[in-house]
């Protein structure tokens, strides 16, 4: 089955795959404890692959530990997000009316408001625990899907196989659960990989910012440490380039998955 | 003028999308293309166009003038399409572009293939509108195409199709998703070109009726006839023909009854297409029939007209 | 009388003007009504309102004689059921058929015995075979004879047949047409036939109405 899917599609799967399993065995593949101390500022070495930061910490486990952190606040929002664009411009598109109207205005809103200094106000004032962060990065990002999905709805809900299910007397949750959503499938699995890349890089800028999770390694909170610790001006490119590759690698990987996932469904149909 | 031989076309490994077709268009000559949706009808004329994708394989040969078109260049075939053969895709006139005005587009091909100035190719393409008896065509071309009905912008794509003067036009399903008056504007206009040849395809065969004088009937990617138009609708000789006339609401809807289940027979599989559905068939038809010639030009493919 | 349908008139939303107008017409038990125009005359529109589909701007239908109101509910609901000119698009396409022509049983609450439907099923010519299919793998015949199998298993008492035929090729259509006479002959449920074939409507109607054009 995966033979036949595009290139770019295979591509954004192996790198994911591979960023999967370092997060999972992050603690078996990461030489030291990236949370012990040592002697700070170390070059690259055979010991520190990456050397150390200012604390001492190894860079290259922090580096792989980063992983996990980035994923999971990657995955869990882009849930979320597809979850709430679907759910609203579905019930948006196929009530129609009052319904229509309530929920585009919602949309309208979220969509207006400039999203990224929302989330960096929100993810300030909120203590900085993995939840708060996620539903700062949530609050407005499930706008876009919910009006693309409300769009192809209102296409489907004027196609005869729907007109049918309402003459034979179905209810509208089980028209909208059985009929309209598997017919979504591919704005959903489109708009949902593209998410997980957006929530991570939203997730890196406010690690970056200082303002990710307390007490946790992340790629973003590598950044900000390598920037305010001199790490920059010193020119230690194996303490800024890593994560800054680790950030573009899963990006992209999230991107071609989306990109090849969109020609293979439109392909088929 | 167009001689087209044994005409194939496969997509890659898949089996045939059209399959042995020969027939000819002679100067000024009208001919049809009778089958069902998906019988490879509109494939054929994108194969003699050089318009499909690369996967597609084409055999055979497609002369026009003496010249086989299969094996121009995509240069040279550039310039046959729009200075000797013209297409009018499917789609009830959706294949005009939305932002441009009609006469706008009537006239384009001109600027493009004998370099017309704008103010020429417009005077031109409403010459061409003119053909066609629209009224008020000044106004017309100023017009843009959603503003006009189905039927109208349907006329107005063959229009487009005319208006350099290539000899011969090729037509897909042009009264697809049109009914009564506006198959009659289109009709109309066909007629109104008695000096062009043209090759159609179509599933309505009230619309061959009108405007064919040969006509081709597919069936299942095979070439199953061809004859002139009298014939076909006097006495045709393929069975497949003959229910297709049987079926029109005028004669009397008649249809063969019970259906047979879509079993994969691999009996089957080198048998005459039309062996399931076919009244006459005997163990003869387990093998394909060539297109027999049966005189006056006329040609069938089954085994009741030749051996 | 099964349907009574009294100065039935359609505006949309926007528009200025009625899409359709003053139509009155009546069918009776078992009866076929041709609804003849071409396209713009708002024939479809006027089958969708009787269909419980669009909600009439004004205008009233009785249904066995008591007045029905939008939307439709019980037995009125299950009593009229359409047909459309595109088959293609007259079944979810992510559906397997079996999964679409089980549905029927599902909204009358009744259970589905597999022998039974098959065999009901031949007798619109479709088979095992091509219930194991997706939509796209069907021909507009067959999906167009499925999709009158599954609106006759609602065992409605009149069928909107909104230009069946005009989308399938000649065999089809003569095929799809003795099906419904067939139908007809043995469930006695009444059609309201819309087309703009007149040669057809002729053919196969009782009475036939026709509708002014643009």
């Amino acid at each position: 089955m995966l033979g036949k899917q595009p290139i770019a599609f295979k591509v954004g799967l192996f790198i994911l795959l591979i960023i999967l399993l370092v997060g999972v065995f992050a603690p078996i593949l990461a030489p030291c404890d990236p949370y012990q101390m040592g002697t700070p500022y170390l070059r690259p070495s055979a010991q520190h692959l990456l050397g150390t930061n200012d604390l001492g910490q190894d860079i290259f486990s922090e580096l792989l530990y980063g992983t996990r952190i980035s994923l999971i606040i990657g995955l869990v929002s882009a849930l979320a997000v597809t979850v709430a664009g679907v759910c609203i411009g579905m019930l948006s598109g196929y009530l129609g009316g009052w319904w229509d109207r309530a929920l585009m205005e919602v949309t309208a809103v979220a969509q207006a408001i400039p999203s990224l200094p929302v989330t960096i106000v929100l993810a300030a004032f909120l203590s900085p625990s993995l939840w708060n962060i996620i539903i700062a990065i949530c609050i407005t990002a499930w706008s876009g899907t919910a009006r693309i999905i409300r769009s192809r709805v209102l296409q489907l809900k004027e196609l005869p196989f729907v007109k049918i299910e309402q003459t034979m007397g179905a209810s509208h949750g089980y028209i909208m659960a059985r009929h309209i959503l598997p017919n979504l499938f591919d704005i959903v699995f489109v708009r949902g990989v593209l998410a997980v890349g957006n929530a991570m890089l939203t997730e890196a800028s406010l690690s970056f910012l200082g303002l990710g999770v307390i007490g946790q390694k992340s790629w973003g909170g590598i950044l900000h440490y390598a920037f305010f610790r001199s790490g920059i001006i010193n020119g230690y490119w194996w303490w800024y380039l890593p994560p800054i590759l680790c950030i573009s690698l899963s990006v992209l990987g999230f991107l071609l998955l989306s990109y090849g996932g969109q020609q293979q469904l439109g392909r088929r149909n | 003028m167009l001689d087209i031989e044994h005409l194939s076309v496969r997509f890659g490994g898949a089996s045939e999308a059209v399959s042995d077709i020969s027939l000819s268009v002679g100067e000024k000559e009208k001919v049809v293309l009778v089958g069902e949706t998906g019988s490879g009808k509109s494939v054929l004329l994108l194969a003699i166009l050089q318009m499909l994708p690369a996967s597609a394989s084409v055999s055979g040969r497609a002369l026009l003038d003496g010249t086989d078109l299969l094996t121009l260049s995509p240069r040279e075939m550039n310039r046959i399409r729009g200075q000797r053969i013209s297409y009018v895709p499917q789609g009830s006139g959706n294949g005009m572009n939305p932002l441009l005005s009609v006469g706008y587009q009537v006239g384009e091909p001109l600027m493009i293939h004998q370099n017309l100035s704008k103010k020429e190719a417009l005077a031109r393409a409403v010459a061409a509108l003119r053909r066609f008896d629209f009224g008020q065509e000044e106004k017309l071309a100023r017009q843009y195409p959603h503003t006009l009905s189905g039927g109208m912008r349907q006329r107005a794509m063959i229009a487009m199709g005319v208006a350099q003067g290539a000899p011969l036009l090729f037509a897909d399903e042009p009264t697809k998703g049109l009914d009564g008056h506006r198959i009659e504007l289109v009709v109309d206009a066909f007629r109104r070109l008695e000096d062009q040849a043209i090759l159609c395809v179509t599933h309505d065969l009230r619309f061959a009726q009108e405007v064919a004088q040969q006509m081709a009937v597919l069936y299942a990617s095979q070439q199953v006839e061809w004859c002139s138009k009298e014939a076909f609708f006097r006495e045709p000789l393929h069975p497949y023909s003959q229910a297709m006339l049987a079926a029109l609401p005028e004669n009397g809807l008649q249809a063969e009854t019970g259906f047979a289940p879509p079993r994969e027979d691999s009996q089957l599989a080198g048998a005459c297409r039309y062996y399931r559905r076919c009244p006459w068939k005997r163990s003869r038809c387990r093998e394909n029939p060539p297109l027999f010639p049966v005189g006056d030009g006329r040609k069938v493919r089954c085994w009741n007209y030749g051996s | 009388m099964v349907l009574e349908a009294v100065g039935l008139a359609k505006r949309y939303p926007g528009s200025a003007r009625d899409t359709v107008s003053q139509v009155s017409f009546s069918i009776g038990s078992g009866e076929t009504l041709g609804l003849l125009g071409e396209s713009g005359s708002g024939k479809s529109t006027v089958g969708q309102m009787v269909a419980g589909i669009l909600r009439p701007t004004a205008g009233r239908l009785f249904f066995q004689g008591e007045e029905l109101s939008f939307p439709f509910r019980g037995e009125a609901r299950r009593g009229i059921q359409i047909l459309f000119q595109h088959p293609e698009v007259s079944f979810n396409p992510r559906l397997r058929l079996w999964d679409s022509i089980k549905e029927p049983y599902r909204f009358r609450r009744i259970p589905c015995q597999e022998d039974a439907l098959v065999e009901f099923l031949a007798q619109f010519g479709i088979y095992r075979e091509h219930l194991g299919r997706y939509p796209r793998e069907l021909s507009g015949g067959e999906l167009q004879r499925l999709a009158l199998a599954r609106v006759m298993l609602m065992q409605p008492k009149l069928v909107v047949l909104d230009e069946p035929t005009s989308m399938l090729d000649v065999i089809s259509q003569a095929q799809v047409v003795h099906l419904l006479e067939e139908v007809q002959k043995r469930e006695g449920v009444s059609y309201l036939f819309i087309s703009h074939d007149q040669i057809l409507c002729r053919r196969f109607c009782s009475r036939i109405l026709e509708l002014g054009g643009e």
